[in-house]
């Protein structure tokens, strides 16, 4: 995340005419780069003649790098420090991350396009999938950096398909964008009109893809033979998937497929395949639901459907799609192709000028946390983009100088649901009596969908900006973390770094909670201060403990029973320095 | 961000309760068009920063004045009354809090789908009688009576979810239940 800072500097202002801008269509499973000129986009080929290059890097012990084929078939022979798919990390290797991989395969396309096109690439839009949360977005970002390409800009996957396809068609009207690519899954519904592309609503999983069916076939494959998944090598895993995935793309054509590991000679039927993906097909349907009510939209208002991402072309998906709207879904686009000319569409929009509008959304809401865990939301999801609020703080003690503030992005009630973006320190405030102090806290979200803080005391007479001085998040490798944390699959992984948010978080408000306690402990009566002792022992407990639910549900119950107690110690802080004034009316928010 | 953001200048148009939304809509892509950031992509950073955060009020006019109510709450804002914020300075009378305690009191009883519709389309009417008594109010200038249509238009709104999420889950059980 960029704090204070929306724009890199040293960006040149003007393109120079012997440098082209590309775009990117960075994928979980494949990558592709297209140009735009004034007699259309296209995709660019490589030496071999391929567009779609697979996500995969291979780093080989004399330090060179391979990307795309030659390293996914070392992948497919199980060799090692193979990474594909930039979300799992399929070899052992102590010094390739997601940013870096990432930027392997950005810097490959980028010569890819110089060599096709004789000319130097310097900039790129880069399509990101809609659901990104602002981590992955600013790692995408740093990515590109390293690879040595000025992001003009970030784009939404489903937006980007939609501009190719709009402008392709001339089509007007309400359309849903559903891509299912290798590892993510987004639907958007656009309005479409002269021009202007307005994002009306998006919707998505990171974690639910493509790859999600080559499990699914590979644990049926163990199971059918009788051979114990534990028992395999990373190599032999490896080598699994890739069986798996050839008979998906088998069963997209046949009714059944065949497949040979280990001695035993399994054969899927596309009845029994559909049944092991009809629980990922369906989470799809329900977020297309979702989407469609945040758009206040039923599927009648939706005028064609268009499928994006290689995992549209499983029959199943098309099937439940068009049994969801009612109608058969557009397939006249090349769903691999059409993201990455979208993004070139935009790239030459930006750079030479355009009437087109992408008018797009954040996908998340951000909030802030509130004392006991809960969050306030200061910008809900689905909220157009640019987008800039202010949220007035103040200050609870006298003569204090400094507060903290965590800012979350995501849709539960707890902060330890969501992703913490940053915690940050406002400090420098002037000494003023308690309640006095107004600190304007506004949050920008760039066209890019990237969260910018900043800070401000204004108290009359006394106009002094405040450092925001974050106290994590910036750091790559912390970045980086955060983007394989998104991007991480493995479902038990997920589990456990949940289990230790939520330990975290319920002995964070138990110290907290202690502390305050014993400050302000005269706002509680006895037997408030006995439940709070008790319920505070027993968070303490199953905190110890390995069941997240219960932690939250005790965490969360901590949480409530403090609540009077925080709004009587806001009162009094209040009340202290505005004599009653209640603490709402300090707020200005533009409703 | 001002604490008064004129949003009807910043979409050009005139103020109003009646807006023709369409028109709205068509003003609000025209100033995005002048004011996106990727229109000023290459430009110096002062100037990236005012698009940006012009673009941003816009997106926060539009998004205020095209909901009848939120718009309705700004232009009683414009007068100095905080309507159906956490900062309310006008309060429900009494008759409207008895009127809207039976509204919901009938919600509760509802246990039939074709009684639901029935009452969903009778919410909704009341709905757009509310929407012309509000624009009449505004247009006489009648504030106070305004504040209270207004917050009935909230009330009336919140009953009308509850409605769509009561009806959502009539369906589904009737759904299961075949």
């Amino acid at each position: 995340m960029n704090l204070l800072q929306i724009y890199e500097p040293g960006q040149t202002p003007l393109p120079h005419v012997d440098t082209l801008a590309v775009g990117i269509d960075l994928g979980t499973t494949h990558s592709v780069v297209a140009i735009a000129s004034e007699g259309g986009a296209e995709v660019v080929h490589n030496i071999h003649g391929h567009a779609l290059v697979p996500s995969v890097v291979y780093y080989a012990p004399d330090g060179s790098v391979e990307v795309g084929y030659p390293a996914l078939q070392r992948f497919a022979r199980g060799e090692k420090n193979v990474f594909a798919s930039i979300k799992r990390q399929m070899g052992q290797s102590s010094d390739a991350t997601p940013v870096k991989v990432s930027a392997e395969i950005l810097k490959y396309l980028k010569q890819t396009a110089e060599k096709a096109l004789g000319k130097e690439v310097k900039q790129a839009v880069i399509t990101v999938p809609a659901y990104f949360d602002d981590a992955a977005r600013a790692a995408t970002k740093d990515a590109a950096r390293l690879a040595g390409l000025e992001v003009l800009r970030l784009i939404n996957e489903p937006t980007a398909a939609a501009l190719a396809y709009g402008l392709d068609k001339g089509a007007q009207g309400i359309y849903a964008i559903f891509d299912l690519g290798g590892g993510t899954f987004d639907i958007s519904l656009l309005k479409l009109e002269q021009g202007v592309f307005q994002v009306l609503a998006t919707a998505g999983d990171t974690m639910l893809g493509g790859d999600d069916f080559d499990q699914a076939i590979a644990a049926w494959v163990l199971g059918e033979a009788g051979i114990v998944e534990e028992g395999l090598t990373p190599e032999e895993v490896g080598i699994l998937v890739t069986l798996a995935r050839t008979a998906k793309h088998e069963l997209s054509q046949q009714e059944s497929a065949t497949i040979t590991y280990h001695q035993h000679t399994v054969t899927l039927s596309r009845d029994d395949f559909e049944e092991l993906i009809a629980p990922y097909i369906h989470k799809t349907i329900e977020v297309c639901e979702q989407a469609l009510a945040d758009a206040k939209l039923t599927t009648v208002d939706v005028k064609g459907v268009v499928m994006v991402g290689g995992s549209t072309r499983v029959p199943m998906v098309v099937k439940c799609v068009e049994e969801l709207f009612g109608k058969a879904p557009l397939t006249d686009v090349n769903p691999d192709e059409v993201v990455a000319i979208g993004a070139a569409i935009q790239a030459q929009g930006l750079t030479q000028g355009s009437d087109n509008l992408l008018l797009d959304v954040i996908p998340l809401s951000l909030g802030l946390e509130t004392m006991g865990g809960i969050i306030e939301k200061v910008i809900y999801r689905n909220t157009p983009i640019p987008v800039s609020v202010s949220q007035e703080f103040t200050t609870y003690k006298d003569n204090q100088n400094g507060m903290q503030i965590h800012v979350v992005q995501g849709e539960r009630e707890m902060v330890a649901h969501n992703r913490s973006l940053a915690r940050f320190d406002l400090a420098g405030i002037p000494p003023l009596p308690a309640g006095i102090a107004r600190i304007a806290v506004s949050f920008t979200v760039d066209a890019d969908g990237l969260l910018t803080v900043s800070a401000e005391e204004k108290t009359s007479g006394v106009h002094q900006s405040i450092h925001v001085k974050p106290s994590y998040g910036l750091a790559p490798e912390q970045m980086e973390q955060m983007l394989i944390e998104s991007m991480e699959h493995a479902k038990e992984d997920i589990t456990e770094r949940l289990l230790i948010e939520a330990k975290v978080e319920a002995q964070r408000l138990v110290v907290e909670l202690e502390a305050v306690m014993k400050k302000d402990g005269d706002l509680l009566d006895d037997a408030e201060k006995a439940r709070l002792n008790r319920q505070m022992a027993v968070v303490r407990n199953v905190s110890q403990g390995t069941d997240r639910d219960y932690i939250d549900a005790e965490a969360q119950e901590l949480g409530r029973l403090s609540q009077a107690f925080a709004e009587r110690r806001m009162d009094r802080a209040i009340g202290v320095a505005l004599k009653g004034t209640h603490v709402d009316q300090l707020e200005i928010k533009n409703a | 961000m001002a604490d008064f953001l004129e949003y009807f200048t910043l979409l050009d148009i005139l103020p109003a309760f009646d807006l023709d939304l369409t028109a709205l809509e068509t003003h609000y892509f025209q100033q995005q068009r002048n004011n996106h950031p990727d229109r000023f992509v290459g430009k110096p950073n002062a100037e990236r920063l005012a698009a940006l955060q012009r673009s941003a009020d816009i997106n926060l006019a539009y998004e205020t004045l095209k909901d009848p109510l939120k718009r309705a709450q700004y232009l009683l804002l414009l007068q100095g009354m905080y309507v159906g914020t956490e900062k309310d300075t006008v309060k429900p009378s009494q008759e409207l809090l008895a009127e809207m305690m039976e509204l919901r009191e009938n919600i509760d009883e509802l246990t039939e789908i074709n009684a639901l519709y029935a009452f969903v389309d009778e919410v909704d009417e009341m709905r757009r009688r509310l929407l012309n008594f509000i624009d009449v109010a505004y247009n006489k200038g009648q504030w106070d009576k305004m504040a209270q249509l207004v917050l009935k238009l909230g009330y009336v709104q919140k009953a009308m979810n509850d409605l769509t999420k009561q009806k959502a889950k009539m369906v589904k059980a009737g759904k299961s239940n075949k």
